[in-house]
């Protein structure tokens, strides 16, 4: 059995009359400590999956098993408590909290953790010790980005979900932002799941999952993945 | 729920960042709770005012008047009375005050020590001669402290005792009244009706048998304030009580006004009997006296008239006697004349004899002459005769001579005794005849005289008893006049006695006249400036009711709307919270926070403003009417809490009512930009012709006016509170506004009121009215009749 699975998993959103499926018949699976990759046209269904497996939204039907947990029947309480110490999420637009400081954006992650790591020492790790007491406004958008990876880091999670992390950055930033991940889930022995529309940087990955239509329609194991410092694109 | 420091931080920063939305909020809840507080508590605070005042000024709780007046006998059964702690009795009268031109009517109060009057200037009368005045009365009059005014208290009917005893005030003083806290002083039998002013005296100044009021204060009433429930039930209850004595009393009250009555009757009924008597008797004694001296003189005139008769019948004998002694000696004259005759004849035989006899005296005087001459011729013969026998001769001759002379002597003596005896006898005849004649002379005479003296006593006693008469007349006339004096005095005795009757039958009637006593048992409800204060304290708590209404809701939807705006903007915000693991309590209690921040500090600051602003603002237009020294002004808890919980209610529900919508979401949907209502196509697309002529914009408006309904909903319902609490204010300026001509143009045609006396004559009024109607700017003169009455529920 998997660290993650995703089985026969299927989203609907109901628009008026209009059904939509975002997920049909979605089947993956994922090992502890893998650096998974997640890529895909738009609207293939890709923020919809990672939102489901991060508790952040109900499945229509299917099960989703983290850690032997099946969170598509979790309770409302525990979804909370699941995604307070199990989760970590980096958005593509950072979703800091504006009126507060870099160091408080990350001890408002802790703060509702058990075992959460110092919020210093993770502000140090992303490399903005010196940067912790501004604010999100006075930030570039790659500091931002790493505030946001060290606030779901310091959570200590076991799942770290980043929807288009490097999205709204520039190559470098990205790449920058993209390493931090990577060694995060290779020196935490974290799971991690990028969404990303650069198939490129598919190489840095434990595990490709190609999405298409709502479901994953390849998935792909990488035997040697390669540090993102040496991939172009 | 531990509060999570890092939120407590955002919640903080939040409202420095939104310090506009903040503030709205938070005036929100100022105004909401300011006025709601303000208002609630005007209404109290003006109670609270009152409740100070009255207790300061020890005012009553419980009047009692009586149409006959109040006894100490009354105050001690009050006094007797539960929950009774002081009964005061005290007096009051209308009084006529006649200053420069102007006559004005002011009832007349008393210093006591219950309702006291609080002194604004000058000082409280100390003596009899001293009053106080209200603040109106110098204003009214022009008098000023130290002035004297001359006051004529209302004269009940029946009782002539001056209410008081000195009637020439000074006014040392100005003093409010808590009996009289509006502008109405109540009406007056004096002068125009109304009374104008009030003035107290010095209690020592009343000159009255009765109590005109009593006033009685509770016990234990400092635990009640005025007006509230409470206390109206405290004296509902003890006004019961009351009540229960209240016949007994009124009673009491009666029987001794008709024992009194009664004794005075009794009293000038005995000494009208009294009176009576001796007046009966008087008359009974005079008339006595008269028919005394009618009996007198009837007895008189009885006695007059026997006297009479027996004069006259002793006359008439004495008459009688006269004339049979006049017959008598008329007989006896004739008788004496027949013997007169017959003694005339005896004379004449006698005078015959005598001459006879006269004429042998003769010869024997002859014959003695011879003799003698014989003798002397012997004598002178014997002489001469010388012889002694011649002288013997002549001696014997002589003695012979001498013998036949003593034959012729004895001759003579013996005729001479028979001439003698004729002539004694024709003497002796004479004599008696003369002695006859001189009796019936003398009896003639003396019949003269008895004649006389009868005519005499006769004129005597007619004259006497004349007198008698005249005495008798006049005593009779006496007695007429004593008689019509009598009559006279009589009637007007009887007059009298008459009127005395009449009065005491009128004073009888007047007894049964008397009215039973009615006690009327009063609060302060009846006082008329209280009554109308605790009303006006009653509309403000209706207002305070109504107003803050409109205000809350309007709280409420600015709260609602800009919670609204608030949550929506920070629906990443609350995306990320949640997907960091924060539950609904942690972010609802951010914004519970900051708009209970918002709420707590605009209401507390509201409250405070309110409580101090709202009812001195309400006080100074209730000033006008009222006059309380102090106005007292207090933060009340009761309001604050509630206007605080409310606004409260309203602005957090509002918050939570918003929040609660959102934090429902799903992190995912929170995340993505919150769907815009899909548009729907409106009605108005359909009818081609106008949506053709629409611009962008407006189409845009238009389909936004249906797919955004809450908004839409709650701009109109802001709008309009706020377009009515405006035009309920504009509303209120112009129908108050309104009132003033309605009442003087369409009820009151009138611009001037003459009240004239009652006591003119139609002529004086008449040309009184003439004189006006000939004064320029005079327009048309309305002649009517006002008369003041009291109308009771029943
Ligand atoms: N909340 C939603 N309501 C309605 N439809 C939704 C919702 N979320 C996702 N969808 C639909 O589900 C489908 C999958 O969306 P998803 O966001 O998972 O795509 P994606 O693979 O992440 O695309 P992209 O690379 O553009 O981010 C899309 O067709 C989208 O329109
Ligand atoms: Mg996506």
């Amino acid at each position: 059995m998997a660290y993650i699975e995703f089985k026969n998993v299927c989203k609907e959103y109901k628009m008026g009359e209009i059904i939509i499926k975002a997920l049909n018949n979605t089947n993956f699976s994922i090992e502890k400590g893998e650096l998974v990759v997640v890529v895909g046209p738009s609207g293939a269904g890709k923020t919809t999956a990672l939102n489901i497996l991060g508790g952040m939204d109900s499945v229509t039907s299917g099960d989703v098993i983290v850690d032997g947990k099946n969170i598509s029947k979790l309770k409302n309480k525990e979804l909370i408590k699941y995604r307070r110490e199990d989760i970590g999420f980096v958005f593509q637009f950072y979703n800091l909290v504006q009126n507060l400081t870099a160091i408080e954006n990350v001890e408002l992650a802790t703060q509702i953790c058990k075992d959460s790591l110092n919020p210093d020492d993770v502000m140090g790790k992303v490399g903005l010790a010196d940067r912790k007491k501004n604010f999100p406004s006075q930030l570039s958008g790659g500091e931002q980005q790493r505030v946001a990876i060290a606030r779901a880091i310091a959570k200590n999670p076991k799942l770290l979900l980043c929807d288009e992390p490097t999205g709204a950055l520039d190559y470098k930033t990205g790449k920058q932002i993209l390493k931090l991940l990577q060694d995060t889930a290779r020196k935490e022995n974290m799971t991690v799941i990028i969404i990303t529309h650069n198939a490129a940087i598919a190489p840095m990955a434990d595990k490709i999952i190609r999405f298409k239509n709502g479901t994953a329609e390849s998935i792909e194991s990488n035997q040697n993945p390669i540090p993102v410092e040496n991939i172009e694109w | 729920m531990k509060i999570k420091k890092a939120l407590l931080k955002d919640t903080f920063k939040e409202i420095k960042k939104s310090y506009k939305r903040f503030i709205s909020i938070l005036l929100m809840a100022l105004l909401g709770v300011g006025f709601f507080a303000g208002l609630r508590a005007s209404s109290p605070d003006m109670v609270d005012s009152i409740d100070t005042y009255y207790k300061n000024q020890n005012v009553y709780d419980i009047e009692i008047m009586s149409t006959l007046g109040l006894t100490d006998d009354d105050i001690e059964a009050l006094s007797k009375i539960e929950n009774v702690e002081n009964v005061y009795g005290t007096y009051s009268k209308d009084g006529l005050i006649k200053t420069n031109d102007k006559e004005i009517v002011s009832k007349i109060l008393c210093i006591d020590d219950v309702n006291q009057p609080v002194l604004i200037e000058g000082s409280m009368p100390e003596n009899i001669d001293e009053c106080v005045v209200e603040k109106n009365f110098l204003e009214g009059t022009g008098k000023n402290i130290g002035d004297t005014i001359a006051i004529e208290p209302e004269k009940t009917e029946g009782e002539d005792t001056e209410y008081l005893k000195n009637k020439t005030l000074k006014i040392v003083g100005v003093v409010e009244s808590p009996l009289y806290i509006s502008r109405e002083r109540g009406s007056t039998k004096l002068g125009t009706g109304v009374i104008n002013y009030y003035i107290y005296v010095d209690k020592e100044n009343i000159n009255s048998n009765v109590y005109t009021e009593i006033y009685i204060t509770l016990e234990n009433r400092d635990k009640y304030q005025t007006g509230s429930s409470k206390y109206e039930d405290y004296v509902e209850e003890t006004k019961d009580k009351i009540e229960a004595i209240k016949e007994e009393r009124e009673n009491a009250r009666y029987q001794e006004l008709i024992d009194e009555a009664n004794e005075e009757i009794t009293k000038a009924e005995e000494e009208f009997n009294t009176e009576k008597q001796n007046g009966e008797t008087q008359l009974q004694e005079a008339e006595n006296k008269i028919n005394d001296g009618k009996a007198k003189i009837t007895a008189g005139e009885a006695e007059i008239s026997s006297n009479e008769a027996s004069a006259k019948k002793e006359f008439a004998n004495g008459e009688a006697k006269i004339e049979a002694a006049k017959t008598e000696v008329a007989q006896n004259a004739l008788r004496l004349n027949n013997q007169k005759i017959e003694a005339e004849k005896g004379f004449e035989e006698a005078e015959q004899q005598k001459s006879g006899l006269q004429s042998t005296l003769d010869n024997i005087n002859n014959a003695i002459k011879i003799t003698d001459n014989s003798i002397a011729e012997k004598q002178t013969a014997l002489e001469t005769a010388e012889t002694e026998e011649e002288k013997a001769t002549i001696s014997q001759e002589i003695a012979e001579l001498q013998a036949t002379k003593q034959v012729y002597e004895t001759n003579k003596q013996s005729v001479e005794a028979g001439i003698t005896e004729i002539d004694n006898q024709i003497a002796s005849g004479k004599q008696e005849l003369q002695n006859a004649e001189a009796q019936i002379n003398r009896a003639k005479s003396e019949i003269q005289s008895q004649e006389a003296a009868l005519e005499q006593t006769k004129n005597k006693t007619y004259a006497q008893i004349a007198s008698a008469k005249k005495e008798l007349e006049a005593s009779k006339q006496e007695i007429e006049s004593a008689e019509t004096e009598l009559e006279t005095a009589r009637a007007e005795f009887n007059t009298k006695i008459e009127e005395a009757e009449g009065k005491l039958i009128d004073a009888r009637e007047k007894v049964s006249d008397i009215e039973k006593a009615e006690w009327y048992i009063l609060d302060r409800e009846q006082n008329a400036g209280y009554s109308s204060y605790i009303q006006d304290t009653e509309s403000i708590e209706n207002l305070s009711i109504v107003f803050p209404i409109v205000f809350f809701a309007i709280a409420a939807l600015v709260s609602l709307t800009s919670m609204t705006r608030m949550v929506e903007e920070e629906r990443q915000e609350i995306g990320t919270l949640k997907a960091l693991g924060y539950n609904k309590f942690h972010i609802m209690l951010k914004y519970v926070t900051y708009s209970s921040l918002a709420c707590i500090i605009g209401g507390v600051i509201g409250m405070n403003i309110g409580f101090q602003l709202l009812p001195r603002i309400i006080w100074d237009m209730y000033e006008m009417m009222y006059t309380l020294p102090e106005f007292i002004v207090s933060f009340n808890y009761q309001y604050s809490s509630m206007g605080l919980g409310l606004i409260y209610v309203c602005i957090v529900g509002a918050t939570l009512y918003t929040i609660l919508k959102e934090v429902k979401e799903t992190p995912a949907t929170l995340l993505r930009p919150k769907a815009p209502k899909y548009g729907k196509r409106v009605l108005l697309e359909r009818i081609n012709f106008i949506w053709k002529r629409l611009k962008f914009s407006q189409k845009v408006t238009v389909r936004n006016i249906f797919r955004y309904k809450k908004r839409f909903l709650m701009t109109i319902i802001g709008i309009m509170g706020c377009t009515s609490l405006i035009l309920a204010g504009f509303g209120l300026k112009d129908s108050i506004s309104s009132i003033l001509p309605n009442q003087y143009e369409d009820i009151f045609h009138y611009d001037m009121l003459v009240s004239l006396k009652t006591s003119l004559t139609t002529e004086q009024r008449d040309s009184y009215i003439g004189e006006l109607k000939q004064k320029e700017g005079i327009q048309e003169i309305v002649e009517t009749y006002m008369e003041s009455g009291t109308a009771r529920k029943r």
